[in-house]
């Protein structure tokens, strides 16, 4: 009788991946070929396939049966990029006797957790198969060795990932002859297998092409990818083979590989997005402790019609963003006032988003690693507003050894960029970038046209100089030195209707420095401090005529945060947050009238009122946070801080919660989310230091709540919705003074902003990114006890923004905007006679003979009319050529195409008799170029 | 003396310029937008039922700041600029309303509610009973409601002076003592006066408003349509009372010049100008960001007259070298005919001081006639003065 067929020992597939990675995502495209054991000479169990290689697009190594897997040198992650744990041996496990004996076959999940130095800590059994797999599975991926993951900058980091080992049997081969064998070509077999994958974001990419061709001749071979972007080739002769990978709008892929008798490669293939070798992303390396994190990937931002590839003008298309009026460059976020909103650049804040006029942001999207921007709910990390929260986190240099730079030109400005190493200095880089506006070269001849004599046009620059040191392998340095510059004056020859002493030169100057030190150190596996302090100065000068007001802020800043995971499950972050300075203010400006001096005159002839102040001001802070992560469904993180101003000498406690819960985990997700919390805002300089202010103010609260939902719907396709509610207490309101010549400041105002945002977003893929935002809002104030609720001016109802961009193919791209925005608030002087209420005989003004000069009296209450409805639509359109060793990009942006006019305010005649809506931008073009190495 | 016409201009000049244009409306719409719409007329032009001051004097002085028990006359400078001249002018009405002292808040409109009965009462035709007295100056047997109401009403045909645009006041006794002295400051008093000018007849109305609430009264032609601003000026002055007695004069207006002569006030001396046949509609469509063809006319150079020292001191004011400022003072430049290239002029800063450039550029009319020019000149404590001058445009 012939012997039964045996089992072979021999490798049948090989699949091991990364299933998740919770930190960071592979930066190049590699593949993960599938090493297989030597096949025994009897047959036998076979071994599980190892984990992924590393490789490099061209230069892929691979294993195949009996092959030895040669770690390859570690691959430097591009700046900007975490970079996932890499795996530098294969451990084979021992196929466990029993089940080979009993036939058996099974996968064992693991999750590894793998330290600073790439080695295996611990592994968990996370999908068991049982029969003696799960112990094998352990014992082998104890003995594997991983190059550590790393940061963005480079530095190693510890990472947790799941790795799979398989354990399948095949038949060994029948000896030739024996009864039931049967030739082995006969069988078809998958000898080819894997998934292409987008780089950053392990998407799968549908569509693909994977072509296989034979290197010793033939025909290519070649399959699309489905939806899972998974390929599978048949039967492919044993051989070398030339693959290609080939995705619209991604970098394409050619690698080698070798397909031998009766083996079965499996790989990964990732593909680098065109042009998106520099991405801005936000992406944490915890879940958020907030509510609502928005994200905003590099490609999305730059395409972004309207906003000349501004990053932080991108922020305004989001939800919960209102449309600011005309070019006020500002953010109001979710029914607050632009002052409740605070930027930081790096955990230091600064009082600047945007340059004049909104053109552009005070740092250039080159520079940018992230943006946080926290509508609402923020960490308890953040304090002393109660609007919301834009963090910008600047770009770690490259790490690759060599130079890169970018230069850029449009109509508005030109910039420019550098980075690289430092020669002679091991683990030091450096980034360098400016940025300087010519607007005054055209606007200056314009507004000299338009009849004005000016001085000095519009003029902004910013700066930005960094030097980053890997003082050790978990620790950074980092040095940076940045600032911005604004400065506008006009010679105003004659003087403004109505305000005779309005003459003379107009000028307009703001500007801020900051020189920071950033130091991260990952001081164990568990713990983890981030310090940041910073020297700034800060410069607000503004002149008309005889007045100015000139302020000058000289602030030291500093946040340090330890955090600790304290078991599995919970983590501890305790911070403070101090904001310390010394200013001086010098101000002669009209005073409030005094008694004897009629109210109603002209702005210019008022009292003149001369102040000079100095003092200090002197904010600290300090802050504990739980992440509690119960199950990995949920997330949960309390918190609370506590403020000290010394201005009005008070401490306010916030406390704060928010939680995230996935109803539904894995493919389509279904997460719920809330959060609520305590905010605290300090008054304001002149609200509250004599002898302008009032020192015996509070801190103006605010209570926020939020409740919201994601959903799944495809791979692409995300829509999240989230209903907030923010109860305002304690505000200050300034009133003028019953006697004197002052304002009386109270904490007598009351708010209510309550409203919901939906977000429909499209992932970008290989062609097209989009989305589609809508919020819903209503924002009220209450001046004191008894006064009407009024809604506030920049109160929009409506908000809906769509966008999209699309790669046409060949370096271009189309993109648009349309915006369709409820008008601002204004308190209407003159009914608009198109209302059929309107009485044109209504007395709009009365004739205040002490100054000649007509008091308007109003319609109606305050904020009381709508302006008509905002619409505009903007388009772009970018070519980008690519050359060996660099790029040049063209765009061209429109701004409001079709040339709506868009009323932003209402001017009246003199008596109030007439009103005409004044209207923003025209149709705005912009050209701009750009080339990079 | 007017300006030679400029050459034309290139092609590319054109272009160059109409591009500069829309650049700078594109990034300044807003803050040029005003002076490009268009649309308005500016205030100088008086092409309706204008008020141009109402003045207090008694004793001979200013009275802005009075003292309390002052008797004060109030005195309307108004003109009618809107009637077809076939017609000749409109009769105008003009009332006056006193007796609100000290409102909450010393903010006008609260003197609806002292008022109140006041209004109510104009309403059924029968004024109420004053809030003070105004003997000896009222005379008639309503001389109540002259006070109340000033002249015109039937309850009073017949007012001190027999002038519609005088009204007199006189302040009570009390007017500071009777509230608390403030924290900070002076102590002090205010009285308010409200007055209309009507080219037609005054009613009562209840018109909608805001905070501040509406003007209580309309102007209505003789069919009861309600006439607008072109015939009705509703206002309001204020007086000033200090427990110190602190004055404040009114500016005065030396003489008021056409290319530095003096322009007379006699009718039969007034000089005589060249018209210019650009009409204003023909200024204004020429749009933004080109030049005023006035130009191409003569145009006259107006200037008031004033005595340098014509601002007194703001004692409670120093500058930063500790020298006490000046008031505010500044001219308002009026026409009926023609218009004014800018139409206010800084005549005393509270820290430059004096200014010798009160220049202002008059462009005739396009149609001959007589043309009345009017200077009022005002200070930033509520005195003011006007002046009045003629020309003849050929």
């Amino acid at each position: 009788m012939p012997p039964a067929p045996r089992l072979a020992r021999r490798p049948l597939r090989a699949l091991a991946a990364l299933l998740a990675w919770v930190t960071a995502a592979p930066a190049l495209a590699q593949q993960q070929p599938a090493p297989q054991q030597p096949a025994p000479q009897q047959p036998a169990p076979q071994q599980p396939a190892p984990q992924q290689q590393p490789a490099q697009p061209g230069s892929v190594p691979r294993g195949t049966g009996g092959a030895i897997i040669t770690p390859p040198a570690p691959e430097a992650a591009p700046a900007g990029k975490p970079q996932a744990p890499r795996a530098l041996n294969y451990t084979p496990p021992d196929y466990p006797a029993a089940a080979e004996a009993a036939g058996l076959e099974g996968a064992v999940t693991l999750q590894l957790d793998i330290d600073r130095t790439g080695r295996v800590t611990q592994a968990v059994v996370v999908e068991s198969a049982g029969n003696g797999f799960d112990e094998a599975a352990v014992a082998a991926a104890k003995r594997l060795e991983f190059d550590p993951a790393k940061r963005a900058d480079g530095t190693p980091a510890a990472a947790r990932i799941l790795y799979r080992y398989t354990f399948n049997l095949r038949s060994a081969p029948p000896r030739p002859g024996a009864p039931g064998a049967r030739p082995e070509e006969a069988k078809p077999a998958e000898n080819l297998r894997g998934v292409v994958l987008s780089s950053g974001g392990d998407t799968p990419l549908a569509g693909t092409t994977v072509t296989a061709a034979p290197q010793q001749g033939g025909a290519p071979r070649s399959m699309t990818t489905g939806e899972d972007g998974a390929f599978r080739f048949v039967d492919l002769p044993p051989g070398r083979y030339r693959v290609t990978v080939a995705a619209p709008g991604f970098e394409g892929l050619s690698v080698e590989e070798e397909i031998a008798a009766g083996e079965q490669t499996e790989v990964k293939y990732r593909l680098l997005a065109e042009g998106g070798g520099l991405e801005v992303t936000v992406r944490g390396e915890r879940p958020p402790r907030e509510v609502t994190r928005r994200t905003l990937e590099r490609r999305e931002i730059s395409r972004i019609p309207g906003t000349n590839g501004d990053a932080l003008r991108a922020i305004q298309n989001l939800p919960g963003v209102a449309r600011p009026p005309g070019l006020a460059g500002l953010l109001i976020v979710r029914g607050s006032a632009a002052q409740d909103t605070q930027t930081f650049i790096d955990g230091t804040p600064v009082p600047l988003i945007y340059h004049f006029g909104g053109l552009s942001s005070v740092v250039p999207t080159e520079m940018l690693e992230k943006i946080d921007f926290y509508p609402g709910n923020f960490s308890a990390q953040y304090g002393r507003v109660m609007g919301g929260i834009v963090d910008v986190g600047l770009k770690a240099p490259q790490d690759d050894g060599k130079l890169h730079g970018l230069a850029q030109v449009d109509l508005i400005d030109a910039r420019a960029m550098l980075e690289g190493p430092i020669p002679f200095l091991d683990n030091v880089r450096f980034a360098v970038a400016g940025r300087r506006s010519y607007v005054d070269a055209w606007l200056g001849p314009a507004l000299e046209a338009a009849g004005a004599s000016v001085t000095q046009a519009p003029v902004y620059y910013d700066y930005q100089f960094l030097v980053l040191a890997d003082v050790t392998p978990a620790a950074r340095l980092r040095l940076s030195f940045f600032g911005s510059d604004d400065a506008l004056e006009l010679l105003v020859n004659d003087p403004a209707p109505n305000e005779p002493a309005l003459s003379g030169n107009l000028g307009f100057h703001t500007a801020f420095k900051r020189l920071q030190l950033r130091y991260d150190h990952d001081l164990t596996d568990r713990d983890r401090l981030v310090g940041v302090v910073a020297l700034g100065q800060d410069n607000l000068d503004f002149g008309l005529g005889p007045f100015f007001f000139l302020l000058e802020v000289n602030t030291l800043t500093g946040r340090l945060e330890y955090s600790r995971r304290l078991v599995k499950g919970a983590t501890f972050n305790a911070g403070i947050d101090v904001y310390t300075g010394n200013y001086t203010v010098n101000l002669r400006a009209p005073a409030t009238p005094r008694p004897g001096e009629p109210p109603n005159q002209p702005f210019s002839t008022r009292t003149i009122n001369e102040i000079s102040l100095d003092g200090s001001i002197y904010f600290p802070a300090a802050y504990v946070e739980l992440e509690l992560t119960p199950s990995a469904r949920a997330k949960i993180v309390p918190g609370v801080r506590l403020d000290y101003q010394d201005v009005n000498e008070r401490f306010d406690v916030s406390p704060r919660v928010n939680g995230r819960f996935d109803i539904i985990q894995g493919f389509p997700r279904t997460t719920a989310k809330g959060g609520i919390g305590v905010f605290h805002q300090p008054p304001q300089f002149q609200e509250v230091v004599p002898p302008l202010g009032n020192p015996d103010l509070r801190a103006n609260h605010a209570l926020h709540y939020a409740l919201g939902l994601e959903q799944e719907l495809t791979r692409r396709l995300e829509v999240s919705a989230e209903g907030f509610y923010k109860q305002l207490d304690s505000l200050i309101v300034g009133t003028p003074a019953t006697s004197g010549a002052q304002t009386d400041y109270a904490n007598q105002g009351t708010g209510t902003v309550v409203g919901a945002e939906i977000l429909l977003k499209y992932k970008p893929d290989d062609r097209f990114f989009g989305w589609a935002a809508y919020t819903l809002s209503r924002s009220t104030r209450t001046d004191g006890p008894g006064e009407e609720e009024r809604l506030v001016p920049y109160d929009q109802t409506h908000i809906l923004t769509v966008l999209g961009n699309y790669q046409l193919g060949h370096g271009w791209e189309f993109g648009a905007r349309f915006r369709v925005i409820s008008g601002n608030l204004v308190t209407p002087n003159v009914c608009d006679v198109n209302d059929q209420t309107c009485d044109p005989g209504r007395a709009n003004g009365l004739f205040h003979a002490p100054s000649g000069a007509y008091t308007p009296i109003p319609f109606s209450g305050p904020n009381s009319e709508r302006l008509p409805l905002f619409h505009q639509l903007d388009l772009r359109i970018d070519k980008r050529w690519k050359f060996k060793a660099w790029q040049l990009s063209a765009y061209l942006d429109v701004q409001n195409v079709y040339n709506s006019q868009n009323g932003e305010g209402i001017q009246y005649n003199f008596n109030y008799t007439a009103r005409q809506y004044f209207t923003g931008l025209p149709i705005l073009p912009s050209l701009g170029l750009r080339g990079e190495f | 003396m007017g300006h030679p016409p400029r050459p034309a201009r290139s092609p590319w000049h054109r272009a160059r310029r109409a591009l500069l244009a829309l650049l700078a409306l594109g990034a300044l719409s807003p803050a040029v937008g005003a002076g490009c719409a268009g649309g308005f007329d500016p205030p100088s032009v008086v092409d309706s039922l204008r008020v141009f001051t109402v003045t207090a004097t008694g004793d001979g002085m200013g009275k802005s700041y009075a003292n309390p028990g002052d008797e004060i006359t109030f005195k309307m400078s108004y003109r009618d600029g809107y009637p077809d001249p076939e017609d000749g002018p409109r009769p105008v009405q003009i009332v006056w309303l006193g007796g609100c002292f000290n409102p909450p808040g010393d903010q006008y409109f609260s003197c609806y509610e002292q008022l109140a009965e006041s209004f109510a009462e104009l309403a059924s035709g029968s004024p109420a009973p004053p809030q003070n007295s105004c003997e000896p100056d009222c005379e008639g047997p309503s001389c109540t409601a002259c006070c109340q109401l000033g002249c015109g009403w039937p309850e009073c045909p017949v007012c001190a002076g027999s002038d519609q645009s005088e009204f007199h006041l006189k302040l009570p006794g009390d007017i500071v003592s009777s509230r608390p002295p403030p924290d900070t400051g002076p102590h002090y008093g205010i009285a308010y006066v409200f007055f209309a000018a009507c080219a037609g007849e005054i009613k009562p109305v209840n018109d909608e408003g805001g905070d501040a609430g509406a003007f209580p009264l309309g102007c209505f032609n003789p069919d009861g349509q309600r006439l607008g601003a072109e015939s009705f000026v509703p206002g309001y002055t204020q007086i000033y009372a200090f427990e110190d007695g602190r004055p404040n004069q009114n500016p005065e207006i030396q003489g008021l010049t056409m290319n530095g002569k003096e322009l007379p006030e006699d009718f039969a001396a007034i000089p005589t100008v060249q018209r210019c046949d650009l009409s204003e509609d023909d200024r204004r469509i020429r749009g933004c960001g080109k030049e005023d063809p006035f130009t191409t006319c003569t145009t006259y150079e107006i200037e008031v007259l004033v005595d340098p020292d014509v601002a007194e001191l703001d004692l409670e004011s120093t500058g930063q070298d500790g020298q006490p400022l000046t008031e505010v003072v500044w001219v308002d430049y009026f026409a009926d005919q023609g218009n004014f290239e800018a139409d206010i002029k800084l005549v005393n800063d509270a820290v430059e001081g004096f200014f010798d450039d009160r220049e202002v550029k008059w462009i005739p009319p396009p149609e001959p006639g007589i043309a009345t020019l009017w200077a009022v000149l005002h200070d930033a404590r509520g005195g003011a003065s006007v002046m009045q001058r003629l020309i003849r445009v050929e």
